[in-house]
This record gives structure tokens, C-alpha cells and sequence, in this order.
């Protein structure tokens, strides 16, 4: 009881400073004094903070999508900076890779993967990384998307969302809900949710009724496919259960409704027809998104943060993510709601809230399971373990087996013999070099993930039989654990230095040096007779990127 | 009926119109779509399945989600019932060609023979209770034909009984000349009768799913099925031979639940059967939930080629249940919606291509529709035209059949809350 | 907003705490880890005696209207009428004409209410036996405990389409966590490395285990076991390549080239090779419209298919060990609806079930004279749990040995349903 009152008075001593003096305090701070506060005394217990060798795995992996290099590693083992750890968070996210995976994962969040309809997914994905790349503040990108009617060309590859869902009702306005509001309002199209309490037929159908007006225009000439408008159609809904009829206009949850200007005369700029695309003087399609990212909608914000923190923690504050409700309150909902808010006090900047949430001790700690006693599983006392993406996946793989470096040597000479003068230290260098490795490995990186990529788009993680019968039978693994094409094999076998060949192969994969049970227990692996030298070290590499430790960001 | 008009609706000339109104000068005011209006409800405890109007107008019959054919006596709203024979639903009825006997088809495979006007009816005292709440729930004012039924009129002896299938049969046409019924089932069989003493005369095998629906084309020398798979089969009557194969997009596969659903749910020809249109859904997005779209394709009988894709007004998701040629030339068709509500709309065939912004999911669902290797290049280079009505009669209910007077004033439709409703235009 | 959610309390946390899941070491000895890579003949052996369980899961919920229950010339009972069965004075609908000429083979329980219309609720229900709780499925259960300690192969295996995730184990751990086959095409990447001599295949994958001990011992280990199990059933499918060589066309004849007919015929033939429980789903029966159009289909689909599989297991003798069950998570509406649907129905339902253990040519329980309740014997999915246990010989009032607490294996408040046990 006592414990339960100081909590709470922390809390509140905690959220009032953090409302008082948010410019005193930075993020980071908040964040770990108030994880601390809800741990209370268990919070001693805490997992120490990771190794250098596992902070660097770890960041790279979260910021630049994939595992570092050996060369990678060891620069930054050997800094002796004091703020080593922000300057490299720092110049990771100003670096292309950062944009690169951001937009991975913005894309499946927004996409879901869902194939080509009117708008290139190449072309949404570019459009996402330019956004990434000039840090484009989310609460303008999603107005973007949400507004992006596919007429006008410059803008066409952020109407994917609505153009290549079609605007159908039942899959936008579940998109909707889902990665905006962090809602699935799907169950409450027919009647109000049977499991859910809060999610009522009315929300879904007050975000329908932004679209209700919207269709798929095809000019009759270019065949070209875009959002037209009209000024007639309203939402009404039965309840399956209950036989009433309802009527909504426009709305997001319990937001007020937005109701229609009065009419005029002459309603439309331009009036649909067959040849026309319709444009309204007054649209409801374009109202959609200043609701969304207007401040009055506190979902939107909570809801994003909710999507990056669990990037970064692997866990979100609500779970599933598209289920916020009642019932399922976040785990700490102050926090969130302090996060969320600075986050929109800071003009929706990506980079900051990355940057500040990596680098709390949080972020931080060990992801080795903290014991304490009989107090069950108390949050955030260590780090979780994160699957990684079938894209980051992808990526490290290509990395440990020296693919990635090889490609980058390769594209390096091609920049240099285009342009004598090519800076690979200048960003725009650093831009086309990282625009050409993506280039050139892209194909391989799209098998990997039609192999990896989860049955169900939500899901963070899947295992099945066929991923690991890829690794350990797949063309390409194979191929890229051959001799002769100067890759991590060739490498290895250059020494024949058991201790030596372990230890490299250990920072290729696993980004860190090997134990001295490690060491002997690969040791004896490499050593047994029946089998070549090159053979037994492929296997060795083969079964660290098989193993668990090569497949989650720990 | 008998009428040419038509013929002339077939035709691509965009000035049929202004000739029909020249040539027609024996009604001083046609009948107007614009006007239809309710005139009168009857209604049935069960859901409705179907409903025709015999040939003079005198009564409407219809089937429903219980064992029984119901005839209402239109000026009087008595309520007459055929039951004793069906053990399953009827889900079809056809008329004799003089008008004089009914036909019913069952999911218990029986096609049954009725009269229109038995020379006898039993009287059947009801127990007080059953069902009475339901047959008076209906809105006050425009339930002038409802019958309170505390006896029930009862037919229960038919004309005859004809075993037609093994497993359901699902259509029966008597044909224009009075000589052959066409039936089909889920023997996968389309069956040939002679008319007056039931004879099977030919089968017609070849479906390789259940045929949904087969007519006989007005010159008594072909017939047309369809089956589940949108396959359209056009038969030589006397050869039995398969003359042509339209594979319409008249079907879908559901991924999510892997099964097949589509199919003919209403046919007809024209008068002179220079067109054939058939009722049924498209685009399956989850049939499951019943989410497709409603599409009446139109085949024109001389290229026997499908010419137009007749799309519903709003796109709601549904099933086309009704098809008809209305006299004046253009087509009706009734549609039950996913929402539980219903339309009856109305469409030139003259009209312009409209609303090009819903061809293309349409189009897509062609594709879909087809199966790769029979989507031939003439589907390619001539593809049907899709089509959006002139004028839309919402319901309240689901519709599940429409039929016309021969005058084409008035019409009826049967709906899923059990009632009939008849409206003047 | 109770009525929605099962309030009754049997949760799992009574018996265990939440930590032993996510934490650690608890759960080490499921590690033990699929070391052998026997051969095909190793394995014929075992096959004989063990007892084993087929499931034939009609995903959606088949209507029992139009299956095991027809109350034909009712209010709500359809179109479709009932035919006599191989068991006098037993009828099913008429949609299942081969099924009725089996169904001395089989029994049916018209008496299930599982108080929900929800299928992920209705379809946990059915296959632990629990309305809420981490318990196993049946087919974790009789992996764990009917399979013989050198069966080389997996002892859950379900071959489906549709990628619906659920953990099936619990806290039994991954070894015994279904596999799933997608339909009986051959999964890629099958073959090893021609270049890779098998014996240092078989020291690869201990090593990968041993890392993988080494790196889970201290971490949460929800993750990790199941990416455990993938490598597990990876060895355990290219042990076995010979299952997926291209199935007998003549068989196929019998069984029906369609999807449902491949994977019986493959059910077949994992059952005769030792599969402990095999599970089959047939899809697509969630028919909120077109009820009676999709049952013709699917149905149809079903019947001859069934009951060739059902025929082949009696004529080979297997049927005193198999335990056959047909079932869904939940049946049909009474009330058919305006697309001519019928809507989810949890509260008066039927199953059929048969083989090893079960009394045939039974009907249990009774739903009234519409068929919207249960009339006589009203069971759940907790008493059909403990009978298809006690069917297998798994004493279901028995408990659980978990880490030293007694968890257990049927739910206490239910008892099997002793009218079916042989």
C-alpha cells in the first residue's frame, strides 16, 4: 500500500516536472526516471547496460537495418569518446541507411505488403525514404498521404494508400483505423465490436463517411487512375443486432462531426462526368487528414508513438498495436501520453524521438532476463529481444557473409570511374553509394523476404519450417558460403588460426568476440576429421546464421 | 407481350428512342419507371424465394423458406396454399404456356404440375396461435390485400408429380410453344420434357458444376444454361449438341475460403429473343458475407457474344435476383443487398457507357472471372459494355424476384421479410 | 458487456504463474531437441500399436442443420431433408450420402453450447478443452503423450491453407507445437546441400542447439523456442522427404483431385506412417450468405472424400487405434438470415466422432424441436476434451507434471462423456 501511494506520488511528481519543465528535462531522462518509478524498488534489480560490442549490434540493427560490419565494430570499440554512444546514434541517423529503414518499415506498416493496384510500390517506397531522408515532420506525411488524391504526378506516389486499397470502405477504412488510430474497427462495420466495448459502429462509419464521397476516376484518355469527388452521399448503418438505423457524418472516435459548409449553387470546381474527374468546392475526402493530425486527436499521436517505441522496445505500450481500447490500457499510460505530446510539441520529428528513445539507459540495458524473485515479470527491467524484419534480416545476412561489402566495393569503383571526384565521406556520396548497394541487391533482398515476411502482414514474428529449411538448404546461402568469390569464407581460410578463424567468424555474425566456452565448443566443432576445412567452417557460419542469436536483435 | 420492341433495343442506334415513340401510338401514356409507387403488401411469415405473376394478371405466386407455394388473388389479397408435395423449398415457378397450370420446381428434385385456379380448395382451420404475429406485421396503410388467416385455403393435390432430378431441381421453363419444359438440377443434367405427357425427350449433359438456370430461346430450337462457374451453354434442342460456350464473369473463386460461388440466379429472353439476359453477381470479394457485386449480363443472341455488363446504381454488394425485358425495351432487374435492403433498377441498353470511374475494379473482376485459358482474344478486343441504370426503386428488403405484367404497368417483387409488394408504374 | 466475454475463471495463472513463460529456465526441459534422424524403415515399427487421433476440422463452423441434426418441415430447418444411415433409425442430411452409409463407424453429440459465437473463443474451446488459459490443443496432448520417445516424426501435423496462428503447445513446449504442412505440395529448399556429408549435417544442428541453449538460457524464451521449433520440424520434414513424392493417381480417383481429396489421402498416409494427431481442415464454411449453396458445395466436397479416408482406415485395421473427429468451432444460426445465411452458433451445435475408444452408431444428447437448444445432455468443450483423452487412453482427470506443479490435463469441472466410451 505504502509502495502503491509513493508510486503514484512519483508519478505525479514525475509527469508535473515533466509538463513544467519539458525543455529542462530531456526526453530520455523522463522516460527512464519514470519506467524507474512504476519498477519502484524492484528497479535495482535493473540489467546492467549493454556492452559496447552490443549497444553498436543493436543500433546499427535498429537505425541502419542491419548488422555492422567487423570494420564497423571495431571503429567504434575503439573510440574513446565519453559520448561515443550519442555520436554514433548521431551519425547513423544523418547517414542514407537510416532513410533506407525507415522506409521498410514504414512501408509494411502503411502497406502491409499489398501488391501493385495504380501506384508503384518502388515509387511509394522512394517517396518514404525522401521523407526519412529530409526528416519530413510524420504529422505532414500522413496529410500528405491521407490527402494525395493521384491526379497531380508529383504527388501521386503518396495517394498509395487510398488509390492502391482502391478506397474500398472495408479495407481503407480498416487501414485507417488500424495504423492511424491504432483501432481495428473492423468487426464495428456490421455492428459494434463484440469483444471491444469502445469501438462502436459509429466510428467506423464517421471515418467512412470522409470517403463515402470518393471514387476511382480512370481518364478516359491516359487511362491514368486518380480519387474523383462528388458532393452527394451519406453513411447510414444498421446494427445487425438491433435493427436501428444511424446516420454519421464525417468524424474520427468521439471527436464532434464535421459537418458540410452550406451548399452552393454551384457545388463543384469540376463536375464529374465521364470524361471529368470530379473536384468539389467543398471535399470530405480532404477533411480526413486535419482531423487526423489535428491536436484534438490524441489517438493519432499515442498511436504512432505507441508503433515507434515498440521499433525500439519491442514491445508496445498497448498490444497488439491496432488494439488500443478501454480493456487494454497501455501499460503506462502517463508515459505515453507525455511521449506522445512531446513528440507533437516537437512538430512530429521523427529524428528527435528515435534519437531520444535509443538513447535512454532503457534502450540501453542487457536483454538477459532479469530474475526477481516471486514479483512475477516486471517491465523494462532489461531489454527485450526483437525479431528482426524479414528486410533486416535480409540485410544482415548479406552482411555477415560479406555480400554487402563486396557489392559496396564494387559500387565504389563504378562511382569513382563515373565521376573522378566522387566524396564517399559527403552525404551525397554516401547517397549514391548507398542508392547503388540497394540497387544491386535489392532482388536478392525481395526472395529473402517473400521467404521470411510473416503469413499475417501484422505479425512481428513467424517461424516456420520453411524458414529454416531456407537457410540451411536455400540457393543462395549456399552461394554465398562458397569459395572464390571473395566473400567471408575466402577471408577465414586465409589463416589457419582455429582461434583466430572463430573469433572472426564470431564478429562477422554475431558482432561480438566468442567466449572461452564458445571457443572450444567451436574449436572442437571445426576440428573433427571426415570433413575438409572449408567444409567444416562453412557449416560453422552456416549454423551461427541459423542460430537464434543471428535472428533477433538482442 | 408480344411486342418488337425489343428487337429494336438490341440495336446500337442511339436515335431508338425517338423511332419508338413514333411508332407507338396505341397507349396514350407509357409506362413510366419514374412513377412506380407501391400499391399494395401481402405478406408471409417466411422469407419469400421467388414470385410470378400468372399471364392475365389475376394473381401473383410465389415461394418461400417453408415447403408451401402461396397464390394471392391480387383485387382480393385472398391467400390460396399449394403444399403436400414439396418437401423443400420451391425456389422457381413457371407457367404453362396457356396460362391454365403452374410449375414448380424443388430442392427436393420434384418438379410439380399445379392449376392455376383448382376446382376445388380445401378449408383448413389453424390453430389460434401459430404465426399470427407475424402475418399482421406489416405497415397499416398499404396492407389492404393481408390475409389474417384463421382458416387456410389449401391445394394439395397437383396435376402431377414429376421426379425430374436426383438432387434439387433448380429451374423449370416451359417453352414459348407450348411444347417442351426445360428443366435443370444438381444432377448436373439439363433435362427436355415433352410438355403434355412428360416425357424426358433429351438430356443435356456437359456442366461440369450445377447448372443454375436453363430457358428455352422463343424459336424452340436451342436452350441456354448456366452454371456456377458463369458457363454460359448454348444447345442444339433437337441434337442435343453443345453449340456455344460463353464463359462469363458471372462467378468467383473466394481465396480466403476456397470454394467456388456464382451462377444464373434469374434468366430471360426478350420477346423475340434477340437477347438473353441473366441475373446473378460478379467480383467476389467474400461471398461469404456476401460481398460481391450484382451484375445482369446481356448476350446478344445473333453474335451470341456478351454485349453489356449491367451494373447496379450504387455498387452495393449483393446478388442480382431478377431479370426481365420490360416491353417498352429496356431491362429490370431486382437485387437483394448485403445490407438487407433491395433495389429495382432500370437500364437502357441505348445509354452511353457511364461512370467510366467503376469500369476498371469491374474490369478487373473479368479477369478474374475468367480462368486463363479461355479468356480468348475476342473477349480481349470487344469488351462488354458496362452499363449503370436510369432509375433506381429502393426497398427496404432484400429482393428475390420480380416479375411483370404483360403490359409492363405493373410489377411485382417478392422480398426476404416474407412480403409481397406490387407496384404500379 | 459480460455476456460477450467467458467470465468464468479456470485460468491457466491459477496453476502456474505468468513468468514461467516468459522467464527463464522453466521450460529447459523442453529442450531436449530433435537429435535423430532415423530412416523410414526405423520408423515402420512403431506404427501398430499407437494410439493416434485424425481431426477433420470444418473451419468456419459447418451448419448442423445441414449436417448431423436436420430438423426437416421446421421453422428454421432449411431446404434439405434427411436420409437413413448405415445405423437403423439414425438420419443425417441428405448432403452427406457416403458419410451415412459410415456412420455405424461413427457417433454424433447433437448437445454442444459453448456459449459463444466467436470463432477464435469457439475454435480454442474445441481443441483445449478450456475457455481461456494457455493449455495445449488435444493434438499438443497426444503428441506429448502418445507418442513413443524414437518416433521420428512430428506428432502434430496440420495440413491446411490458411495461416490462422495459434500456439498450440503451451506450456508442453515446442516440440510438441503443431506443424503446419500447406496442403501436400513439398515444402522448398527440401534437399540439402548435395556437397554436405550427413554426419556433419547431424553435428551442425547439435551445435545450433547448443547455441541456441546457450543464448535462450538467460532470455525470454517465448521467441526462441518457436524459432527453435521451425529448425526442429525443418529436420524432421527432410528426414522425411518420401511423404511428399507425388501422390497414386488411383487413390486420387477414390479420394478426388480437389484439395480437400490431396490432403486426406496425405492424412492417410502420415496416420500409417505414426503421425500421433493429424489434422485435416476443410475450408469455407463460414457461410454468413449462400448457406445452402456453399454446404452443396462444400459438402459435396467433403462427403466422398471422408468417407474414403474413414473406409481405408477401418479396412487397414487402424480404426481401433485412430480416434476420428469432425468438427467445427461452433455451428450455425437457427435463423436464416437475408443473404440466405445462417450466422454464427455456438449454443446448439453437433460433432462426429468415432474410432479408437468410442462407441459407434450412438447419438448423444438432443437440441429441441427447432433446434435453437439444447434438449438433453448438454455438453462443451470440455467434456468432449476429456472424451477424446480417455477415447486415446490419456487419463484426463489426471494431471499435468509441470515443473512440479500439478496442472490438470481436462478440466476439472467437466468429466468425459462416459455414454461414448467404449
Amino acid at each position: 500500500m505504502q509502495i502503491t501511494c509513493r508510486i503514484i506520488l512519483l508519478i505525479v511528481a514525475i509527469l508535473s516536472s515533466a509538463v513544467a519543465s519539458a525543455q529542462t528535462q530531456s526526453l530520455r531522462h523522463i522516460i527512464d526516471d519514470s519506467l524507474r518509478s512504476t519498477q519502484g524498488e524492484l528497479s535495482v534489480n535493473s540489467a546492467p547496460l549493454v556492452d559496447d560490442y552490443g549497444f553498436v549490434r543493436r543500433v546499427y540493427l535498429d537505425l541502419t537495418g542491419r548488422i555492422p560490419s567487423t570494420a564497423q565494430l571495431i571503429e567504434f570499440v575503439n573510440d574513446q569518446h565519453a559520448d561515443k554512444r550519442e555520436l554514433l546514434v548521431d551519425k547513423l541517423l544523418a547517414s542514407p541507411e537510416y532513410a533506407r529503414t525507415m522506409q521498410y518499415a514504414f512501408d509494411v506498416m502503411f502497406m502491409e505488403r499489398l501488391p501493385k493496384k495504380h501506384i508503384s510500390p518502388e515509387a511509394f517506397q522512394k517517396y518514404l525514404k525522401d521523407a526519412f531522408a529530409t526528416n519530413k515532420p510524420y504529422d505532414a506525411l500522413v496529410k500528405e498521404m491521407l490527402s494525395a488524391d493521384g491526379a497531380n504526378p508529383e504527388q501521386r506516389p503518396a495517394s498509395r494508400f487510398l488509390l492502391d486499397r482502391e478506397i474500398k470502405r472495408e479495407e481503407t477504412v480498416r487501414a485507417i483505423g488500424r495504423v492511424f488510430l491504432g483501432r481495428d474497427l473492423q468487426c464495428a462495420q456490421c455492428h459494434d465490436h463484440p469483444n471491444v466495448d469502445d469501438y462502436l459502429q459509429q466510428h467506423y462509419f464517421g471515418v467512412a463517411a470522409f470517403l463515402q464521397r470518393s471514387y476511382l476516376f480512370t481518364d478516359p484518355k491516359s487511362k491514368v487512375v486518380s480519387i474523383g469527388d462528388k458532393v452527394e452521399g451519406d453513411v447510414k448503418f444498421t446494427s445487425v443486432f438491433t435493427g436501428e438505423e444511424s446516420q454519421t457524418q464525417p468524424r474520427i472516435l468521439d471527436l464532434s462531426e464535421i459537418k458540410d459548409p452550406d451548399a452552393e449553387e454551384e457545388p463543384y470546381e469540376v463536375k464529374p462526368d465521364s470524361k471529368n474527374r470530379g473536384v468539389p468546392k467543398y471535399t470530405r475526402r480532404l477533411q480526413l487528414a486535419p482531423a487526423m493530425i489535428s491536436s484534438e486527436n490524441s489517438a493519432f499521436r499515442q498511436n504512432i508513438v505507441n508503433r515507434i517505441w515498440a521499433m525500439y522496445m519491442g514491445q508496445g505500450f498497448v498490444e497488439p498495436l491496432d488494439m488500443f481500447h478501454e480493456e487494454n490500457a497501455p501499460t503506462h499510460p502517463e508515459l505515453l501520453t507525455s511521449i506522445a505530446d512531446d513528440f507533437m510539441a516537437h512538430k512530429y520529428d521523427v529524428k528527435y524521438l528515435v534519437k531520444e528513445l535509443v538513447l535512454t539507459k532503457t534502450y540501453q540495458l542487457e536483454s538477459e532476463v532479469v530474475q526477481v524473485g516471486d514479483a512475477g515479470r516486471v517491465l523494462y527491467l532489461n531489454a527485450s529481444i526483437k525479431p528482426l524484419s524479414p528486410e533486416q534480416f535480409a540485410w544482415s545476412l548479406m552482411q555477415a557473409v560479406g555480400v554487402v561489402d563486396q557489392t559496396r566495393r564494387t559500387a565504389l569503383e563504378a562511382a569513382k570511374q563515373e565521376n573522378a571526384d566522387f566524396d564517399e565521406s559527403s552525404l551525397s556520396g554516401q547517397t549514391l553509394l548507398e542508392e547503388k548497394i540497394h540497387t544491386a541487391l535489392k532482388p536478392k533482398v525481395n526472395l529473402i523476404v517473400k521467404v521470411f515476411a510473416a503469413s499475417n502482414a501484422a505479425s512481428r514474428f513467424d517461424a516456420s519450417a520453411n524458414h529454416a529449411l531456407y537457410l540451411l538448404n536455400g540457393p543462395e546461402v549456399a552461394e554465398w558460403l562458397s569459395m572464390g568469390k571473395e566473400l567471408l569464407l575466402d577471408s577465414l581460410l586465409k589463416t589457419d588460426n582455429d582461434k583466430e578463424m572463430i573469433e572472426q567468424s564470431y564478429l562477422a555474425c554475431y558482432s561480438r568476440l566468442p567466449s572461452a566456452e564458445e571457443l572450444k565448443l567451436a574449436s572442437e566443432f571445426i576440428s573433427q576429421h571426415g570433413a575438409s576445412r572449408e567444409e567444416v567452417l562453412r557449416e560453422l557460419v552456416r549454423t551461427l546464421l541459423c542460430s537464434a542469436e543471428f535472428r533477433f536483435n538482442k | 407481350m408480344r411486342q418488337d420492341e425489343g428487337k429494336e433495343s438490341t440495336s446500337q442506334s442511339e436515335s431508338q428512342a425517338g423511332e419508338q415513340d413514333g411508332q407507338q401510338v396505341q397507349q396514350p401514356a407509357k409506362p413510366d419507371p419514374a412513377k412506380a409507387s407501391e400499391v399494395k403488401k401481402f405478406s408471409h411469415a417466411e422469407a419469400l424465394t421467388n414470385c410470378r405473376l400468372d399471364p392475365t394478371g389475376k394473381y401473383v405466386f410465389a415461394g418461400a423458406e417453408d415447403f408451401g407455394v402461396y397464390r394471392w388473388d391480387l383485387e382480393t389479397g385472398e391467400k390460396v396454399i399449394y403444399r403436400g408435395v414439396h418437401d423443400s423449398w420451391v425456389r422457381r415457378i413457371d407457367f404453362s404456356v396457356d396460362g391454365k397450370q403452374i410449375l414448380t420446381s424443388g430442392w427436393d428434385g420434384r418438379i410439380v404440375v399445379w392449376d392455376v385456379e383448382p376446382e376445388s380448395l380445401k378449408t383448413v382451420e389453424l390453430p389460434v396461435e401459430k404465426d399470427t404475429d407475424e402475418t399482421t406485421a406489416n405497415s397499416g396503410e398499404k396492407s389492404d390485400g393481408e390475409t389474417k388467416p384463421e382458416i387456410e385455403r389449401v391445394v394439395d393435390s397437383p396435376v402431377r408429380v414429376i421426379e425430374a432430378h436426383r438432387g434439387f431441381s433448380r429451374w423449370v421453363h416451359a417453352g414459348p410453344r407450348g411444347k417442351y419444359i426445360a428443366t435443370c438440377g444438381n444432377d448436373k443434367i439439363v433435362k427436355l420434357w415433352d410438355a403434355r405427357r412428360w416425357k424426358l425427350k433429351k438430356e443435356f449433359v456437359g456442366h461440369g458444376r450445377h447448372p443454375y438456370a436453363v430457358m428455352i430461346h422463343p424459336d424452340g430450337e436451342s436452350l441456354v444454361s448456366e452454371d456456377l462457374m458463369g458457363e454460359i451453354f448454348i444447345w442444339n434442342a433437337k441434337t442435343g449438341q453443345r453449340t456455344r460456350e460463353l464463359k462469363s464473369v458471372m462467378t468467383g473463386f473466394d481465396n480466403k475460403f476456397q470454394a467456388d460461388m456464382g451462377g444464373a440466379r434469374d434468366m430471360a429472353f426478350n420477346a423475340d429473343g434477340s437477347l438473353l439476359g441473366c441475373a446473378g453477381i460478379t467480383n467476389v470479394v467474400n461471398s461469404f458475407a456476401g460481398q460481391q457485386d450484382p451484375i445482369i449480363c446481356i448476350v446478344d443472341w445473333q453474335s451470341k457474344e456478351i454485349t453489356s455488363h449491367l451494373r447496379t446504381k450504387s455498387n452495393a454488394a449483393g446478388i442480382a435476383w431478377g431479370v426481365h425485358f420490360h416491353p417498352e425495351g429496356y431491362v429490370v432487374g431486382a437485387m437483394g443487398n448485403q445490407n438487407g435492403k433491395g433495389t429495382v433498377e432500370f437500364w437502357s441498353l441505348a445509354d452511353e457507357v457511364e461512370e467510366p470511374a467503376e469500369a476498371k475494379p469491374m474490369s478487373e473482376g473479368c479477369e478474374d472471372g475468367a480462368s486463363d485459358d479461355s479468356a480468348d482474344d475476342k473477349t480481349e478486343e470487344k469488351k462488354p459494355r458496362d452499363i449503370k441504370p436510369f432509375h433506381v426503386v429502393e426497398v427496404d428488403k432484400a429482393v428475390r424476384g420480380l416479375d411483370f405484367t404483360a403490359d409492363g404497368r405493373r410489377f411485382v417483387i417478392a422480398c426476404s421479410d416474407g412480403s409481397l409488394r406490387i407496384y404500379d408504374m | 458487456m459480460t455476456k460477450r466475454r467467458n467470465s468464468g475463471c479456470n485460468a491457466l495463472e491459477h496453476h502456474v504463474t505468468r513468468r514461467h513463460f516468459m522467464g527463464t529456465g522453466a521450460m529447459a526441459g523442453a529442450m531436449a531437441g530433435f537429435g535423430s534422424l532415423l530412416t523410414p524403415a526405423m520408423a515402420g515399427e512403431m506404427k501398430s500399436k499407437q494410439k493416434q487421433i485424425l481431426q477433420v476440422y470444418l473451419q468456419g463452423g459447418v451448419s448442423q442443420f445441414e449436417s448431423w441434426d436436420c430438423k426437416p418441415g421446421t421453422k428454421y430447418g432449411g431446404p434439405f431433408r434427411p436420409i437413413s444411415t448405415s445405423v437403423p433409425g439414425m438420419q443425417i442430411c441428405e448432403l452427406l450420402p457416403y458419410t451415412a452409409q459410415k456412420m455405424h463407424l461413427l457417433s454424433v453429440v447433437r448437445s454442444i453450447n459453448l456459449e459463444t459465437d466467436d470463432h477464435t473463443v469457439g475454435r480454442l474451446f474445441m481443441e483445449k478443452g478450456r475457455k481461456n488459459g494457455d493449455y495445449p490443443f488435444v493434438g499438443a496432448v497426444a503428441s506429448k503423450y502418445l507418442t513413443a520417445a524414437d518416433n521420428p516424426l512430428p506428432g502434430y501435423v496440420h495440413i491446411t491453407t490458411r495461416g490462422i496462428v495459434d500456439q498450440t503447445a503451451g506450456f508442453l513446449g515446442s516440440k510438441h507445437e503443431m506443424m503446419r504442412l500447406e496442403g501436400v505440395k513439398p515444402p522448398t529448399n527440401l534437399e540439402r546441400p548435395k556437397d554436405l556429408k550427413p554426419e556433419l549435417a547431424v553435428r551442425a544442428e547439435s551445435l545450433r542447439q547448443q547455441l541456441n541453449k546457450q543464448f535462450g538460457g538467460k532470455r525470454s524464451r517465448a521467441l526462441i523456442d518457436s524459432y527453435d521449433t521451425s529448425f526442429e520440424q525443418a529436420q524432421q520434414l527432410m528426414a522425411r522427404a518420401d511423404l511428399f513424392e507425388k501422390q497414386d493417381e488411383k487413390e486420387l480417383d477414390r479420394y478426388g483431385k480437389h484439395w480437400f481429396g490431396r490432403r486426406c489421402l496425405l492424412a492417410r498416409t502420415l496416420l500409417e506412417q505414426g503421425v500421433t494427431c493429424v489434422k485435416v481442415t476443410h475450408h469455407g464454411y463460414d457461410t454468413h450468405a449462400e448457406n445452402f449453396n456453399f454446404h452443396v458445395e462444400q459438402l459435396d466436397e467433403f462427403d466422398k472424400t471422408f468417407a474414403t479416408l474413414l473406409g481405408d482406415i477401418e479396412e487397414r485395421g487402424m480404426l481401433d487405434n485412430v480416434l476420428v473427429v469432425i468438427y467445427s468451432e461452433f455451428g450455425r444460426t437457427p435463423k436464416v438470415n437475408h443473404k440466405y445465411g445462417r450466422d454464427h452458433w455456438g449454443k446448439s451445435f453437433s460433432i462426429a466422432l468415432g474410432g479408437c475408444g468410442i462407441q459407434p452408431g450412438g447419438v448423444v444428447g438432443a437440441t429441441n424441436a427447432d433446434g435453437t437448444e439444447v434438449s438433453d445432455r448438454e455438453v462443451d468443450g470440455a467434456h468432449l476434451f476429456h472424451t477424446y483423452m480417455q477415447a486415446v487412453g490419456i487419463d484426463s482427470q489426471s494431471n499435468h507434471s509441470l515443473d512440479g506443479r500439478a496442472v490438470p490435463i481436462g478440466d476439472p469441472v467437466a468429466a468425459p462423456i462416459k455414454e461414448l466410451l467404449a
